[in-house]
């Protein structure tokens, strides 16, 4: 516990650190000391997560007419230690990487703040003190998309972002008070054998917190503020935005809806995971047709996220039977810890190439790895690991996943089996859109001759924000390369959540195995076995052929090739989007404009294509405009006439006088 | 408390609300004034009985800043605007005298039925006279309402404000004197703020009443 408050002192500490120091010490202290935080906050829950008892305490006098209490338990230590990772890395990367309107005095402490809550919500141990923590995340990340509030783009996202949130914190709010009111309890830590999900209220419940939470996950149809808000955010708040907000739903379905609402009807987790498997979908489409750097790794937020709600969903799903929900639960905790890990990387990495190059737009970039070495290098420790390849920290969430799914086809009912074969239809597909999506990110993005000057200029200059890559990079690493021992303290996390630790699966330095089926994962022998074979391929290389020829790869006999004739963002993703037209629905716009002698020769062409976001069009624009059609239709209430005002205001109490009677 | 106590109350308390009536009737805006005047000494009279029937000195003490702040600040604030455009009378109110009197009546019978809860909520006789106070805070709505000119609507406030001070006097013998003392300093500050707004309003558009401003929307 006092590890856990010096953290949270250290945070609080950061936050006037940004409001009271000089400008130019203002983002150090504000950075340094919020990277402390997360620093103390993450060992405080590796500690939990390492075998230590659950630590809580509670302290009144903090905030009014309420006391604070916090717990930690190794669920909530599993996501504290993603998100403290996530936290220290962005906010060192802003000791480097801040300036303008982002280093001003309001953004710096509102980032420390956001931080600060972040780390908070893990830890809460009752609902005013999950909502207040939560409330404050959701308020201060709202806050700091307007901290560059003369670009309309940020304007936009910012009002999105704040009619989804704080309809998402509505509706948490409604379900924990029906949740509280039903345990005759505020606290989040109900016991095994709570049924507070039975019944027509614990549905009520479940629908409105899950609603609330998988909109945070950026859940398909609730995801529209995603897409919008973290590109728009700056760097390192967009990272914690994706690595560790996102994160946080997830937290919240497991911590209440499988921790809480037990004894709920197989049905409305049959819903989450159908919802999870469309958002996989969703996204992974998305981020393959996506052009926009930081667009495209919102999506693929979105699609890593969606195969977190299928996963939880199916674990809820198959409740009953133990292995296989343990194995799916630790595969979600995995996935996040991962995701955390390489997808602020990548944020960060996106941020590093958009100040470098002036540009997000893939089409404009390419060939970044001459002049950013080491920015590419480390982007494609990070795009391993998202592709799910061996080796790399998704394969492994994404393994156990797939592992849990497939135990449970043999064991259990046709019902069952349909719940898991769905799942892992659209976790299959997911991965190979999501391999495309981040192949194109390397490909397109980093590799190739640059497509635009400001990408050809493009340099990096070593330093903190290299190094906060490279902490990501080595988390990404270790979790893939020695995940035993994180998936054994993740089994008890696991535990936690669904009441009991058993036949969960378990790990050691070298070997993550399952407890229900006799299948393995031994990764360093993988990586032994990697390395031997290159040594023995280079050995052979080298004493094999003595006669070298160099030429182009890929030239097709050609010299002279030209940066244009190279795939682009759009002209990758092309095929992907013809196949999936019906579901993207694009607008293409071919142009062709001729010579003036004659019709028959074509001077240019100019093909464009955009894909806009199909459920932003087709369910929350008719939305906005109906609303808006009500509130010009309403326009008379509002007269103006300060009579009618206050008349409206004497019939109200006359109303209410009668009525009350 | 003695009869002769219980007979002041009454009387006092009867004032209070019929100089809240008085208000609907007068179009004259120094004599809205006056009558808020008097408002303020019936107010005060009803907490200097409480506190000579109870031996009270901080209520004592309260009845005196009633006395201060409501019968002598707050008219004297008032009357230095209304000294600034002498002969200013309401215009034909949105609801003519004589209605608005009936309306006022009917207020009058409705807060003596909703005000019984009131009535009940302590045994003494002046708890009896507490929907007199709801009544005043309706009537003072009331005058809010139908009245164009900005002073005359200050005093509608005004009466809603004396209003619910009779009703705390009547049914809990006053609040801590701290309480009262904030609530009309309150009262002052609004008094005062809102007839700088009135000036401001005189001088910058040349608006005398409130639908003038009708044209500043959106």
């Amino acid at each position: 516990m006092d590890l856990l408050l010096a953290g949270f002192g250290t945070g609080l500490a950061a936050i006037v650190g940004g409001a009271c120091a000089p400008r130019r010490a203002r983002v150090v202290v504000a950075g340094t000391l919020s990277a402390l935080a997360a620093f103390l906050v993450g060992v405080a829950g590796v500690r939990v997560l390492a075998g230590g008892a659950a630590v809580h305490g509670s302290f009144s006098g903090v905030l009014p007419f309420t006391t604070v209490r916090l717990r930690l338990d190794a669920l909530g230590a599993s996501f504290i230690s993603t998100v403290a990772l996530v936290v220290a890395a962005a906010s060192l990367f802003s000791i480097g990487y801040s300036r303008g309107p982002s280093a001003s005095r309001t953004a710096v402490a509102l980032q420390s703040l956001f931080a600060l809550a972040l780390l908070v919500v893990p830890a809460a141990g009752d609902v005013t003190t999950f909502l207040t923590s939560w409330e404050t995340m959701a308020l201060t990340s709202l806050a700091l998309l307007l901290v560059d509030h003369d670009r309309p783009a940020a304007r936009a996202a910012a009002l999105w972002y704040a009619a989804m949130t704080q309809a998402g914190a509505a509706a948490i709010t409604l379900g924990l008070l029906v949740t509280s009111g039903r345990a005759h309890s505020s606290s989040l830590f109900a016991p095994a054998s709570s049924h507070l999900g039975a019944g027509a209220l614990g549905a009520v419940a479940f629908c409105l917190t899950a609603a609330g939470f998988a909109s945070k996950a950026g859940a398909v149809p609730l995801h529209v503020w995603l897409p919008r808000a973290h590109p728009e955010a700056a760097t390192p708040v967009s990272a914690m935005m994706s690595g560790a907000m996102t994160a946080l739903g997830l937290y919240g379905l497991a911590r209440v809806d499988l921790g809480l609402l037990g004894g709920l009807a197989r049905g409305w987790w049959i819903g989450l995971l159908v919802v999870g498997a469309l958002s996989a979908l969703f996204g992974a489409l998305h981020a393959v047709t996506s052009t926009d750097l930081k667009r495209l790794l919102a999506y693929s937020t979105i699609d890593v996220m969606g195969v977190g709600l299928t996963a939880l969903g199916a674990a809820g799903a198959l409740h009953s039977l133990r292995g296989a929900a343990a194995t799916l639960v630790v595969g979600v905790l995995v996935l996040v810890a991962a995701h955390g890990a390489f997808k602020a990387l990548l944020f960060l990495a996106a941020g590093l190439v958009e100040r470098a190059s002036g540009t997000r737009d893939l089409d404009l970039l390419g060939g970044l790895a001459g002049g950013m070495g080491r920015t590419t290098a480390l982007v494609a420790v990070a795009v391993a690991s998202a592709v799910g390849v061996p080796l790399g920290a998704g394969f492994v969430g994404e393994w156990l996943v797939v592992e849990g799914l497939v135990g449970a086809l043999g064991r259990s009912g046709a019902g069952g089996v349909v719940i898991a074969l769905v799942a892992l239809v659209a976790i299959a597909l997911t991965s190979g859109l999501t391999a495309v999506a981040m192949v194109k990110l390397l490909g397109i993005g980093f590799l190739g001759r640059p497509r635009g000057d400001g990408a050809r200029d493009a340099r990096e200059h070593l330093g903190i924000t290299t190094f906060s890559l490279g902490l990501l990079a080595v988390a990404t690493v270790a979790l893939g390369t020695v995940p035993g021992p994180v998936v054994a303290a993740l089994a008890r996390a696991a535990g936690v959540a669904l009441g009991t630790p058993a036949g969960a699966p378990g790990g050691s330095l070298d070997t993550v195995s399952l407890g229900a089926v006799a299948t393995a994962l031994r990764p360093l022998a993988l990586v032994t076995g990697a390395a031997v074979a290159t040594a023995v391929v280079v050995v052979l290389a080298r004493f094999g052929s003595r006669t070298v020829r160099s030429a182009i790869a890929w030239a097709c006999g050609r010299a002279d090739l030209d940066p244009r004739m190279q795939y682009t963002a759009t002209s990758f993703a092309e095929p992907l989007q013809r196949v999936f037209a019906d579901v993207l629905r694009p607008d293409v716009d071919l142009v062709v404009s001729h010579e003036e002698e004659s019709r028959e020769i074509e001077r240019v062409l100019a093909y464009q294509s955009r894909v806009d976001d199909a459920v932003e069009r087709g369910v929350f624009r008719p939305l906005v405009r109906a609303v808006d059609a009500v509130g010009r239709r309403a326009r008379w209430i509002a007269s103006g006439s300060v009579h009618r005002h206050l008349a409206y205001g004497f019939a109200v109490l006359l109303v209410v006088l009668v009525v009350v009677r | 408390m003695s009869g002769l106590d219980d007979g002041l109350l009454d009387l006092a308390s009867v004032a209070v609300l019929a100089l809240g009536v008085a208000a609907l009737w007068r179009r004259d805006v120094r004599a809205l004034i006056g009558l808020l005047r008097a408002q303020g000494v019936a107010l005060a009279l009803v907490a200097s009985v409480e506190a000579l029937a109870g031996h009270d000195v901080a209520l004592g003490a309260t009845a005196a800043l009633v006395l201060a702040v409501k019968a002598v600040a707050v008219p004297w604030v008032l009357g230095r605007v209304a000294a600034s455009d002498p002969g200013a009378r309401e215009g034909a109110p949105l609801i003519n005298v004589p209605s608005s009197l009936v309306l006022a009546a009917a207020l009058v019978g409705l807060a003596v039925v909703v005000g019984a809860p009131l009535a009940r909520l302590s045994s003494g006789h002046a708890a009896a006279l507490a929907p007199l106070g709801l009544a005043t805070v309706l009537v003072g709505y009331l005058v809010l309402v139908t009245r164009r000119r900005p002073l005359s609507q200050i005093v509608g406030l005004l009466i809603i404000d004396n209003g619910v001070a009779l009703v705390t006097f009547l049914l809990t013998s006053g609040v801590p004197l701290v309480i009262e003392l904030g609530g009309s300093l309150d009262v002052l500050l609004v008094v005062v703020v809102s007839t700088t707004l009135v000036g401001a309003m005189r001088a910058r558009i040349g608006a005398e009443e409130l639908d003038e401003l009708e044209g500043l929307r959106d």
